[in-house]
């Protein structure tokens, strides 16, 4: 029985739709990613489930209860905000026992709770500190605890790790994940940071422009995604504007001039076509390599980029690729303005009927 | 960088040059401070120092002590009181105006504001009407007066005219207010109620108590209108009024100087304990709250407040309209506007208070500005700077007519200044604040960086001023421009203080009410009603000018 | 220089050049100081001590309108009553131009950044993207020769940030301009910058190309700030000229190429996630230590491994999705590095924790 279920939710704000018809299923102890650039309605649909925002049509439903028409104070759904909202006129303590002091606990119990929830994140001598004492990470693991002290089982995250820096970030996303694991939590985390999503949710929703673009795990997404959005926002991707010359599932397409063999997974049938390969599966070969999906290009520019090398390889027809490498590779060294041969493996390559709308508009992040 | 044309008159190239020396931008700053010290805070606080040798008189006397030290515990009682009150009816009024949705919000939004717009002198007479006379409310029960003058009317006019004043900053912070506290709290599990109660107003607590002290320095200070209600009552500035129409100065003096040092202890006492009262927050009773938070709760503190507002507030301020229109038809109207009898003498008052409303606005402006630059940026030590912020305060918070006193003193001594300068002088000093504060807030909501950057992009400071912080703090100039106007008009206490020959519209007003003159009612009620309408016609364009912006 | 606001100094005897036409980066975390730095470059603020020059020329007491340095900040600060190309042209306006020739140049900027239809649109109408190359386009237009960038990309989306990061250079370069662009995302700096600068607590940790201070970290916070990276504390136990042997805790041993520290010593062997690769073959590898797959993570086109060793110490491994063996939780690995790839730093005084924790 699926925790949380969604069912046609839409908001409209004057001529703009936030949310358009968006339906999911949450399942228990389900840690589900949100993800998508800014406005597209992710934040606005989590608020919906609280009940902080009302929506014009569709229903929330929590363990089978309808939510519509119930107040916030009574849907027993923790959230935890963007910008933390750790009342800044309460000690930590004091911020963790306020859930269960409200609902009329005696104070000795509800400060009990406050500090098993208190030593759970490692600050049980910090009980009496107020939240700019601590850092933007602490802050945040209160925030979560608050909310499960609360007594929530079902937990909604609004950007929880948006303020902090890169790499603070980058950590403390494994931890926020094994606290909600520990807790035994289900939970909803809206990020517009593939990245983040994808280390820690079991599944993720892509969204863009108040719709569901594609559902999947981390692995499907990432390695079959089946939107073009999807292949682009999730990780990179080199786009490449194709006609399909032979279909069938072992498909031959020709790329403005060079021909690609590629399988044909969605069974696409169109003649234009868009054909899409991530930079790391491509790899360099030496220049005397042929054969088929081998292509011939010269190195216009490369960029250390830490724990890989991007390559800008312009081809013969015109058309550029981005390559990524391992920086310790086996493959040959190599230098801006070399010629090399690229190699683009069939099992790697994905193909989309050409959008209506135009690749540029397809792809487009905001 | 020069190149082409540029397209500013050599006059500005100059000015902005000039702008650029750090030594140039020190002397204006030191220059609008000294103005500051010398001209605005030093003469009220030092004039009155001067007569410390009168004081003795009052001890001589005992009833005559007597009816002082009770004449100023009075003022703080009445005050203390008043605040108190007009926070707990004014808040759940400031509230409605944020959050309810209905669509009265904007036309009591607006009523809110009547009694800050109209002159007091208009809110005491229109108070005494309702309240006291047979054309009052007391004609609904076949009786003379409801409640005559005396302490009852006094808290009643007290209550009234600082309502605004807790309704307007709490309106302020709820809007300024971060939401999501209390969304927090309610995903929490809190009833509506709980939150407000232990998230909410803990948070707005400054904002309270800056209400609670605007309030009381609006109740301390006022005079005009005290004097139309008292009867034979006194508080500190009937005192004061009473004894400059007897010629007694010693005790004068005696009342300006206690009203003058304790005023500002008790602001201090205030500012400094009030954020650190400690509000109850840590216990919480579900169901009783939430019954609160329910429809019938909400309903029924609305429909109590609303009550509250049209009964004690709306109503008594906005009386003196039927007087005031059957003045129009019953031939009033045309012996005001001929200008005959008492009205000849009234004319020359209006356009007295005109002229000095005017004078003192463009002085403060000139000389305020480079202090509300001092006090948002915060350019000197940490220390200094919440020192002038004090400081600043220092002329609402004394009470005017003892500020006019001690000022009154302090020229007289310092050689024969005209009684028009006086006069000037002491508006200005009364109304400096308004403008400071009103100035200082909005370019402290202007971001550093925006000036930062413009400088960046190769701006001088004066440029930087002209096209950057002006226009983002126009509406914010503009308010502070009328405020300081309609309340410079409105001044009584001062005005009286300081006038010997020369009197202001409202001084002459008071008389005609509480005086001997052959004034017929009717003629009171014009006479306040028109000078009521040009602050009408100048707070209306205020707010549409804030609307606009909003 | 040295700015100090109170006790501590926000900026501490920091000493570094730039090159015309460079494109630096400043890299460190919230409250390392870097913004501090930039506006005392700009001329918002004054050293305590120390100076600026321009090129070669001293402007430390002079005001930021006669620097030829234009500041822009993090949140933008476009002008919210001026329209997209009045905040334009304010800079060459302001440096006396007149109105015709400063819309034009700003036109010009605008053309640059693809935002000339929208010359008549005040900012609140553009998305945070578009508002960015407005900032952009008027911090060029200002016809400053350098950019004081600070964290440009950091208001904006994640995927959007990594898809202008090069936009940005490539503008700034095509321009001719040098650029300091101040940053917390270690990843940016590196990809952009022609030379970066590592700050931490006001104080300059490391500076060079991304390549040098990516390979050779001077300090234990560099090489945990830039990239992630393996700690393994150990004594060493043997040194030659080739190497140095070190002994780990629990007895296991690695070799490394490094030979600056003596028998005994108490010494961390950094590893970077990425030269730590899991083996299918490990007796055919230097330095392989045996362990157990505690978690794995998908990050797309890297996969993290976290691996306990035998003794107990925690190690991650990444590398591409494409190259990694498929491995499960609980399975047993062996996991190696290369002793070229071993660097090595003196145990620190203060602990590792408090070593490398970046607030």
């Amino acid at each position: 029985m699926p925790r949380v279920r969604v069912v046609g939710i839409s908001k409209r704000y004057g001529r703009v739709t936030a949310l358009d018809r968006v339906s999911l299923e949450l399942e228990d102890r389900e840690y589900l990613s949100i993800l998508g650039p800014s406005g597209c309605g992710k934040t606005t649909l989590i608020k919906c489930i609280a009940g902080i925002i009302q929506p014009d049509e569709g229903r929330v439903y929590v363990d089978d209860r309808d939510l519509t028409g119930v107040p916030i104070q009574e849907r027993g759904v923790g959230y935890v905000f963007q910008e933390v909202a750790l009342f800044p006129h309460m000690s930590v303590a004091d911020n963790i026992s306020y859930g269960p002091r409200v609902k009329g606990w005696s104070p000795e119990r509800a400060e009990r709770m406050a500090k098993e929830m208190l030593s759970m994140v490692r600050l049980e001598d910090r009980g009496g500190a107020y939240s700019r004492e601590l850092s933007g990470g602490a802050q945040q693991e209160v925030a979560v605890v608050r909310a499960f002290a609360s007594g929530s089982s079902l937990l909604l995250l609004d950007e929880p790790l948006g303020a902090l820096d890169a790499k603070v970030r980058a950590k403390l996303r494994y931890e926020l994940r094994q606290l909600v694991t520990d807790l035994g939590l289900t939970a909803m985390h809206v990020t517009h940071d593939q990245e983040e999503a994808l280390s820690i949710s079991d599944r993720v929703v892509v969204m863009k422009a108040g719709r569901i673009v594609e559902v999947g795990t981390p692995m499907q997404l990432y390695l079959e995604p089946k939107r073009i959005f999807t292949a682009n926002f999730v990780g990179e991707a080199n786009f490449l504007r194709a006609r399909i010359v032979r279909g069938g599932e072992e498909a031959i397409l020709d790329v403005d001039g060079l021909e690609l063999h590629c399988r044909n997974p969605f069974s696409v049938e169109t003649e234009r076509v868009v054909a899409a390969i991530r930079p790391e599966f491509i790899s360099l070969e030496e220049r005397g390599s042929s054969g088929p999906n081998v292509w011939l290009g010269r190195i216009e520019s490369q960029v250390f980029a830490g724990s890989v090398v991007r390559y800008q390889v312009r081809l013969t027809n015109g058309l550029a690729l981005t390559v990524k490498r391992p920086l310790v590779s086996e493959e040959p060294e190599l230098s801006v303005g070399e010629k090399v041969a690229l190699f683009l493996p069939v099992e790697h390559i994905l193909i989309y009927p050409f959008p209506e709308g135009g690749l540029d508009q397809e792809i487009a992040l905001e | 960088m020069k190149s082409g044309e540029t397209t500013r008159t050599s006059l500005l190239v100059r000015l902005e040059g000039l702008s650029a020396q750090p030594r140039v931008r020190a002397v204006v700053y030191a220059a609008s401070l000294a103005f500051f010290v010398i001209l605005v805070l030093a003469p009220p606080l030092l004039g009155i120092l001067l007569k410390t040798d009168r004081l003795g008189e009052v001890y001589a006397d005992p009833r005559l002590m007597e009816r002082a030290q009770s004449a100023i515990t009075w003022s703080f009682a009445i005050a203390l009181l008043v605040s108190a009150l007009d926070l707990l009816a004014g808040t759940p009024l400031a509230w409605f105006i944020v959050r309810s949705k209905t669509r009265w919000v904007n036309v009591i939004d607006t009523l809110a504001d009547i009694p800050f717009i109209i002159p007091t002198v208009a809110l005491g007479f229109s108070t005494r009407l309702f309240w006291s006379t047979p054309d009052g409310l007391a004609a609904l029960f076949g009786l003379n007066s409801l409640i005559s003058p005396g302490l009852m009317l006094i808290l009643l006019l007290h209550f009234a005219f600082s309502f605004p004043a807790v309704v307007r900053v709490m309106v302020g912070a709820l809007l300024g207010y971060e939401a999501t506290y209390e969304v927090a709290a309610k995903t929490l599990g809190a009833q509506p109620f709980t939150a407000t109660r232990t998230v909410t107003f803990p948070i707005l607590r400054p904002a309270i108590v800056a209400s609670f002290l605007l309030a009381f320095a609006r109740s301390l200070s006022e005079t005009g209108a005290t004097v139309m209600v008292a009867g034979t009552f006194e508080n500190g500035p009937v005192f004061i009024n009473n004894a400059k129409n007897a010629g007694l100065e010693g005790p004068l003096v005696f009342v300006s100087f206690v009203l003058i040092f304790a005023s500002l202890l008790a602001f201090a006492s205030i500012s400094f304990i009030g954020p650190r009262l400690k509000i109850p927050v840590r216990r919480a009773w579900p169901t009783g709250e939430r019954a609160l938070s329910g429809r019938a709760g909400v309903t029924f503190r609305d429909s109590v407040t609303m009550i509250v507002f049209f009964a004690f507030v709306i109503t008594p301020s906005l009386f003196i309209a039927f007087p005031a229109t059957s003045a129009l038809t019953d031939g009033t109207l045309g012996k005001a506007l001929s200008g005959s009898g008492v009205w000849g003498p009234y004319w020359q008052s209006v356009l007295l208070s005109y002229t000095i409303g005017v004078i003192a606005t463009l002085v403060n402006i000139a000389a305020g500005l480079p202090v509300a630059v001092l006090l948002a940026r915060k350019r000197a030590s940490k220390a200094a700077t919440a020192l002038l912020d004090a400081l600043v305060n220092v002329p609402i918070v004394v009470p005017s007519i003892a500020l006019g006193v001690s000022l009154s003193f302090f020229w007289t001594a310092f050689g024969a200044l005209p009684e028009f300068w006086v006069l000037i002088l002491s508006h200005t000093t009364i109304t400096y604040t308004y403008f400071v504060r009103a100035m200082s807030a909005a370019i402290e909501e202007i971001s550093p960086e925006m000036e930062d950057t413009a400088r960046s992009l190769g701006a001088r400071p004066l440029t930087v001023f002209r096209k950057i912080t002006l226009p983002l703090a126009k509406y914010a100039a503009l308010s502070g421009a009328i405020l300081v106007f309609t309340r410079s008009i409105d001044e009584t206490g001062a005005a009286r203080a300081v006038s010997r020959e020369l009197k202001t519209a409202p001084v002459l007003l008071v008389e005609w009410v509480r005086g001997t003159l052959p004034v017929s009612n009717s003629e009171r009620a014009l006479g306040v009603a028109l000078l009521a309408l040009t602050s009408f016609i100048a707070l209306l364009v205020l707010r549409l000018i804030t609307r606009e912006k909003r | 220089m040295t700015k100090s606001y109170g006790r501590t100094p926000a900026i501490d005897r920091v000493s570094f050049e730039v090159q015309d036409g460079e494109y630096l980066c400043v890299l460190g975390p919230t409250g390392s100081g870097k913004t501090t730095l930039l506006r005392l470059i700009a001329g918002l603020v004054y050293p305590d001590q120390g100076e600026v020059l321009i090129d070669g020329k001293p402007v430390t007491r002079k005001p930021p309108e006669e620097r030829n340095a234009v500041y822009v900040p993090q949140q933008y600060a476009l002008f919210p009553h001026m329209r997209v190309l009045e905040n334009v042209s304010f800079g060459p306006a302001s440096k006396g131009l007149r109105r015709e020739a400063a819309s034009k140049t700003a036109l010009e900027m605008l053309r640059m950044v693809r935002l000339d239809p929208r010359a008549d649109a005040f900012p609140r109408e553009l998305s945070g993207g578009m508002q960015q190359r407005v900032a952009l386009a008027r911090g060029l237009a200002s016809g400053a020769r350098l950019l004081l960038l600070d964290e440009p990309l950091g208001a904006l989306d994640a995927r959007l940030r990594v898809e202008l990061r090069y936009k940005l250079r490539e503008l700034a370069k095509s321009q001719g301009l040098t650029t300091l662009h101040v940053t917390h995302d270690q990843e940016e700096a590196i990809t952009i910058g022609d030379r970066m600068v590592v700050l931490r607590h006001g104080r300059v940790q490391q500076h060079g190309t991304p390549f040098h201070v990516y390979q050779r970290p001077s300090s234990l916070f560099v090489a945990d700030f830039i990239g992630g990276a393996n700690f393994l504390e150990g004594l060493i136990l043997e040194r030659t000229r080739e190497g140095s042997t070190v002994r780990l805790r629990g007895g296991l041993q690695v070799r490394v190429e490094d030979t600056t520290y003596a028998v005994d010593e108490p010494v961390i062997v950094v590893v970077r996630e990425e030269k730590m690769s899991l083996t299918a073959a490990p007796e055919a590898v230097p330095n392989p230590l045996w362990g157990e797959v505690k978690a794995l993570r998908f990050l797309g086109s890297f996969t993290r491994y976290e691996v306990r060793l035998e003794n107990g110490d925690e190690v991650v491994c990444k590398s591409l999705t494409t190259r990694v063996p498929a491995l499960s939780v609980g399975e047993k690995v062996a996991v190696s590095f290369a002793p070229s790839d071993g660097l090595v730093y003196s145990y620190p005084s203060v602990g590792l924790r408090r070593e490398l924790e970046v607030v």
